[in-house]
């Protein structure tokens, strides 16, 4: 009896089974754009790869409209054979319209919320319409769009200039008072799809843009730094160009004075390798490592200077001050910094420390 | 040899007391009873006019023996009575009896029967029993390449003999007992007294005498009827064909049983690491020792759940598989109708029965069709679209890993134990893989091998029995026997007199 | 009254009761605490917790000093303080306790699979197997279940590198500043770590399953304490990895903490935390449910298995008809503040009345 119980029970169960998402019978996008349409509608563009054997990097663009960026997805499975999951997504792109109109925080509510993705996606600000990068074909036709794009601000922001951004460090910066974040900008320049600089994000809308210029010294103040690249000229007579390599960054800040003038002091550090001298002079000779070092440190304490100068003008802090001055002084209310951040007295000061010069004399 | 003497004398006791004329006729009965047999034979000579018989199994014994050292004895002598016959053949542990029972069952273990005209009811019993049997040979099962290439046969003697060289002491103990109501198997409980917890060989010693069962025919038919527990896949009982696991065995405080006509020792009580070692592990330096039985028990565990992760990644969890791999897989999956749960049991049902098949087939051509089974078909079943090739090697791999365990019983267990955890990865994907896992241990934590916990070291969580289960540890380590067997005495190397003066120093 | 008694076979070694304390107080709570806590304490929260396991300390004293003057269970010990009926009338209040705790951690964490697997799987199903799991870990007795709990202990902890990994994603400003919330606050924040804290109260049932129980003492509190600072480590993980408004908006932080994690052969690693996570409740809810059953037979004197179905049958009558959040809601409602008042305010109670009970006798 009681096995036949136990049987009995056996058969419900083996009906509950789970709906099966098998890899070859699901359309995964790997990248998302949304841009608004002159309607208000908002339109996604899903890349979903297409895997055939001894073929690789061939894709589908999947796209539709709907009134959220949530529902689209529905929508757009209605247009594909397979559903359309966002499970293995890698990179949402939103035009700079879609984020003037929503806001940030109305469209990652939903990235949130949703758990097949994970905190690691990547978000990034287009620069005109998402569809015309999204429709761009990668130099590498071994990969997708998205898996281009993706890779492309990654290798970015693990070697070069791009500061570190994805799903849950910009929600991080964006959902706190005020919400100073910052998101990656592409742009599509001759056809070819390249970073174009940070957005800079204040109380849900974009407000700023750190061109590609000034991304190293913006990045050397968000975090720290491996292997950036800083070009800047000798102020000799020649004004050739120096390019350094930043092997190691950190910056330090210091929260100090009354609160009547309260003042912050970064302090940055940089260990690099000098990667290109465009002039002739002996450099293993510490006397002209000397004066690089110094003409780098003052050529970047005046960048950053400038950098901050703007942010505080249009009370912007995706540096991330508030925090700094707010864990030293515990009554600090949100009123209050929008209050004294535009006054405040911020120096920057820099040590460059040149420990290699490469192979070469 | 004790032992032996009371069991016998036990039954002759009841017919003492029947009449005479009782027992004769039941003696007679038993030789017209035995001829009605082809090969029974019923020899009959004179000597000196006194008519003598010779009766015995023309099978079951050497008739060599029989002529150069029964029946040319016979006319050397001046009168014949069996007490002269008895004196006078070279042959040990001879008999006069006149019961039944006794005489049965020594003409059936290949004595002969001597009987005089005078007084058909005595006989006289002298072993002649034919020696057939193979020599004793290299362990098949599990050969050791720098181990003894010593393994026991189907001859309890040879056997015993093997494990007796390995251990000379007077404490090594054999109680002999014979079960089976058909085929009368005997079977010897080993165990080193003042080592052995006794209460372990009283258990054994009690199981064997509860078992009725008509025909034991090996040592794994006597090992599942006394586990403890006979709904479960796993081995309780070590069976062994290696003299020196035995004497290890022994050593530690466990019991040994050697069976009759099997090849295959057994030991008990066991725990589930005893599985995965080997006794090259002994032979090796500590540090391969361990980082091989480290590998045994990671290749269990690949095996059991290689392929259902592969099955619940593919069916649910597609967010799981790096961007690099996806593309591999998915454009291996692609022509393939079935769902991966099906792929997958197509594949494993297939190496399953090339292994099967295999250990049916003669050697010779078992071994072609394993090679050639294996890639034709696991070939053809990719290009026709079946399975996908990411597939095909998870699958060998595992059914590759099943093998390493030295005990071949515990690898069909682990063959078998990766069915449910499929199934469990088909129905709730990774969960139904946890819940699967949590179902097996708590199977584990229940067993018991003779009344101790198979899953012993790690629960019960004893520190001193890890020094021989995941890793082998140097044997100055083995100070002691393993706590979970409770023997009498703990220690297996006394203490150092003084303790070792370190005298490194860089050598001063 | 010698009900209570119990086999010296069936004992388990002192030992294990740290791992029974420290399991059965970790579960689904450690999954999503940090959220109210931020929101009263912010971080100031570990205070909150120090104090909240400061209490769990005091308890398991009580509890040792109840058991040291009435040797059993709760049961045995309510019926010394109180006669038969009253003592019974709490004994069933305890054993209506457990079986709500037990409930509680299954619908938690059927909840979070539905939400975070398998949204389409009725939660009956997840149950029944729970159940059937449950039934076959009770069957082997207390021992198999404290081998359970002990193996899930262990197999457990290697999760704790998810929270090493996350610190490079964490900004270590967030842990300030320091002190600055009100006593208030940080009281009101114990209160909502409580659910992460509770379950060393089990010492209550499975007391005369320990051998040399009186020793076991600082093994509860060994357990107890590990609790504390798991649950601080995590909780300063939490802050440091989100921003305090972050946080306040996380239900489940230690599990979206998770998805950052990415290996070179796994993309994403909730998955396998969420089924992971199954070994973590699963000696749990056995742990209740037996505590219950157990209550059960030592009140009416039946065979354990009856209750255990009874019990097993109301689990899934519940999940079937009533499930959805609001009844975890309720659940929750009724766990925290009521069970845990209970807990708090009826333990010193005990103890005081078999203290004076005691001191009578002697005079």
């Amino acid at each position: 009896m009681k096995k036949l119980f136990l049987i009995i029970l056996t058969f419900p169960l083996l009906c509950s089974c789970a709906q099966p998402r098998v890899v070859d019978e699901v359309n995964m996008s790997q990248a998302i754009g949304y841009d608004i349409l002159k309607s208000d509608n908002v339109e996604g563009i899903f890349v979903i790869p297409i895997f055939e054997q001894d073929k690789m990097g061939k894709y589908q663009i999947l796209t539709g409209t709907s009134t959220t960026t949530s529902d689209v997805q529905a929508v757009v499975s209605k247009k594909a054979d397979k559903p359309v999951l966002i499970g293995q997504t890698r990179i949402f792109l939103f035009s700079e319209k879609i984020v003037h109109e929503i806001g940030m925080t109305e469209l990652t509510d939903y990235l949130y919320r949703e758990p097949q993705l994970g905190n690691r996606v990547i978000l990034a600000i287009v620069e005109g319409k998402v569809k015309d990068v999204i429709y761009t074909k990668p130099p590498n036709t071994n990969v997708n769009i998205g898996i281009f794009l993706s890779d492309l601000i990654n290798q970015l922001n693990e070697t070069g200039n791009g500061p570190d951004t994805n799903l849950h460090l910009f929600l991080g910066n964006s959902l706190e008072d005020g919400g100073d974040s910052y998101l990656p900008l592409l742009k599509l320049i001759n056809n070819e799809v390249a970073v174009s600089g940070v957005a800079i994000f204040h109380e849900n809308k974009m407000v700023n843009k750190v061109r590609t210029d000034d991304m190293f010294v913006f990045k050397t103040l968000v975090q720290s730094h491996r292997r950036g690249i800083y070009k800047f000229k000798l102020k000799d007579k020649k004004r050739s160009d120096i390019v350094v390599e930043s092997i190691r960054s950190g910056s330090n800040y210091k929260v100090s004075g009354s609160e009547r003038n309260p003042s912050i002091t970064i302090k940055i550090k940089i260990k690099g390798q000098i990667k290109e001298s465009m002039r002739s002079d002996n450099l293993t000779d510490r006397k002209m490592i000397k004066i690089i070092e110094k003409e780098m440190e003052a050529d970047l304490t005046k960048q950053a200077n400038r950098l901050i100068k703007d942010f505080q003008k249009k009370n912007l802090d995706p540096i991330g001050l508030k925090e700094k001055y707010h864990a030293k002084n515990k009554k600090m209310t949100y009123e209050y910094w929008k209050k004294i951040y535009p006054k405040m007295a911020i120096h920057v000061e820099t040590t460059v420390n040149i420990i290699q010069t490469g192979v070469s004399e | 040899m004790f032992n032996r003497r009371t069991f016998k004398k036990k039954p002759n006791k009841p017919n003492e007391k029947n009449e005479e004329l009782n027992k004769v006729s039941e003696v007679r009965d038993l030789f017209n009873t035995l001829s009605s047999s082809n090969d029974f034979m019923n020899h009959q000579g004179t000597y000196n006019g006194i008519g003598y018989w010779v009766s015995f199994y023309r099978s079951l014994i050497d008739a060599q023996v029989l002529h150069e050292s029964v029946l040319s004895v016979i006319p050397t002598l001046e009168t014949i009575n069996l007490e002269q016959i008895k004196e006078n053949v070279p042959i040990e542990n001879t008999l006069i009896t006149s019961t039944k029972v006794v005489i049965e069952e020594r003409i059936m273990r290949g004595e002969i029967a001597l009987r005089l005209d005078g007084n058909l009811d005595e006989c006289l019993l002298i072993s002649v029993a034919a020696q057939q049997g193979r020599q004793v040979g290299k362990p098949e099962l599990e050969f050791g390449i720098i181990s003894a290439q010593e393994a026991f046969v189907e001859d309890i003697d040879i056997n015993l003999n093997l494990v007796r060289k390995r251990l000379p002491i007077p404490g090594l103990q054999v109680s002999e007992k014979t079960v089976g109501s058909l085929s009368k198997t005997k079977v010897a409980v080993l165990s080193i007294e003042g080592i052995v917890d006794q209460e372990n060989v009283d258990n054994v010693i009690q199981r064997i005498n509860d078992v009725e069962f008509d025909e034991i025919l090996d040592g794994s038919y006597l090992a599942q009827m006394l586990y403890d527990n006979s709904n479960t896949l796993f081995p309780l009982f070590l069976n062994t064909e290696r003299p020196d696991r035995i004497a290890s065995a022994l050593a530690e405080g466990k019991v040994a049983l050697l069976i009759d006509r099997s090849s295959s020792a057994l030991i008990t009580p066991t725990i589930l690491l005893e599985y995965f070692i080997t006794m090259e592990d002994y032979n090796m330096p500590w540090v391969p020792a361990s980082a091989f039985r480290l590998l045994r028990i990671f290749a269990v565990a690949f095996s059991i759940f290689a392929t259902p992760i592969y099955v619940a990644v593919l069916t649910y969890h597609y967010e799981l598989i790096p961007k690099d791999l996806l593309e591999t897989i998915v454009s291996s999956r692609n022509l393939i109708p079935f769902q991966p749960l099906i792929e997958a049991l197509f594949l494993e049902i297939s190496i399953e029965l090339l292994r099967e098949a295999a250990a049916r087939l003669p050697t010779k051509v078992g071994q072609t069709l394993g090679i050639v089974g294996g890639i034709v078909i696991g070939q053809a079943a990719v290009v026709a679209g079946l399975t996908s090739n990411i597939l095909l090697i998870i699958v060998a791999l595992s059914a590759l890993a099943s093998f390493v365990t030295p005990i071949y019983k515990m690898g069909n267990a682990i063959r078998l134990l990766r069915f449910p955890f499929l199934v469990g990865a088909q129905i709730w994907g990774l969960l139904g893989i946890t819940i699967a896992a949590v179902f097996l241990l708590t199977h584990l934590i229940k067993l018991t091998s003779m009344g101790h916990p198979y899953l012993e070291p790690i629960y019960p969580f004893r520190i001193q029995d890890w020094k021989d289960s995941f890793v082998r540890l140097p044997f100055n380590f083995f100070k002691s026997r393993p706590v979970n067997l409770r023997p009498d005495d703990m220690s297996r190397q006394p203490q150092p007199k003084k303790a070792r003066i370190k005298k490194n120093d860089f050598n001063e | 009254m010698n009900q209570a008694g119990v086999n010296e076979k069936y004992k388990v070694s002192p030992f294990y009761v740290f791992f029974l304390v420290h399991g059965m107080q970790t579960g689904v709570g450690v999954l999503s605490f940090q959220r109210l806590l931020a929101k009263s304490a912010g971080t100031d929260g570990w205070i909150s917790i120090l104090l909240a396991g400061l209490i769990v300390h005091i308890l398991i004293w009580v509890i040792y000093k109840i058991f040291s003057i009435v040797p059993g269970d709760i049961i045995s010990a309510n019926n010394h303080a109180f006669g038969k009926w009253i003592g019974n009338f709490f004994s069933l209040l305890f054993i209506l306790y457990f079986l709500i705790i037990g409930m509680d951690i299954m619908i938690s964490y059927i909840n979070v699979i539905h939400v975070w697997m398998f949204e389409e799987v009725a939660s009956w199903a997840f149950t029944v197997v729970f159940l059937i799991l449950i039934y076959y870990i009770n069957t082997g007795g207390f021992r198999t279940i404290t081998g359970v709990a002990f193996l899930s202990v262990i197999l457990t902890y290697w999760l704790l590198f998810v929270l090493f990994y996350a610190m490079k994603y964490s900004d270590f400003t967030n842990l300030l500043p320091l002190f600055h919330h009100t006593l208030l606050d940080i009281l009101k924040g114990t209160r909502s770590t409580s659910l992460s804290m509770l379950g060393f109260e089990m010492i209550l049932m499975f007391y005369p399953f320990i051998k040399d129980a009186k020793i076991s003492q600082k093994y509860a509190h060994g357990g107890a304490l590990t609790t504390t600072l798991l649950t601080i480590f995590v909780y300063l993980v939490s802050v440091v990895f989100y921003s305090q408004k972050q946080l306040e908006l996380t239900i489940w932080p230690t599990l979206t903490l998770t998805s950052i994690v990415e290996l070179p052969f796994i993309q994403r690693f909730e998955y396998i935390d969420v089924s992971w996570w199954a070994i973590v409740i699963i000696p749990n809810m056995t742990i209740a449910l037996w505590a219950t059953s157990r209550g059960f037979k030592r009140l009416f004197n039946v065979k354990q298995k009856y209750p255990l179905w009874g019990m097993s049958i109301i689990i899934l009558l519940t999940n079937i008809f009533v499930f959805d959040v609001d009844s975890l809601y309720i659940l929750n409602k009724i766990i925290n503040p009521y069970g845990v008042l209970f807990i708090a305010l009826y333990l010193p109670l005990l103890l005081v009345i078999i203290y004076i009970k005691k001191m009578r006798k002697r005079k």
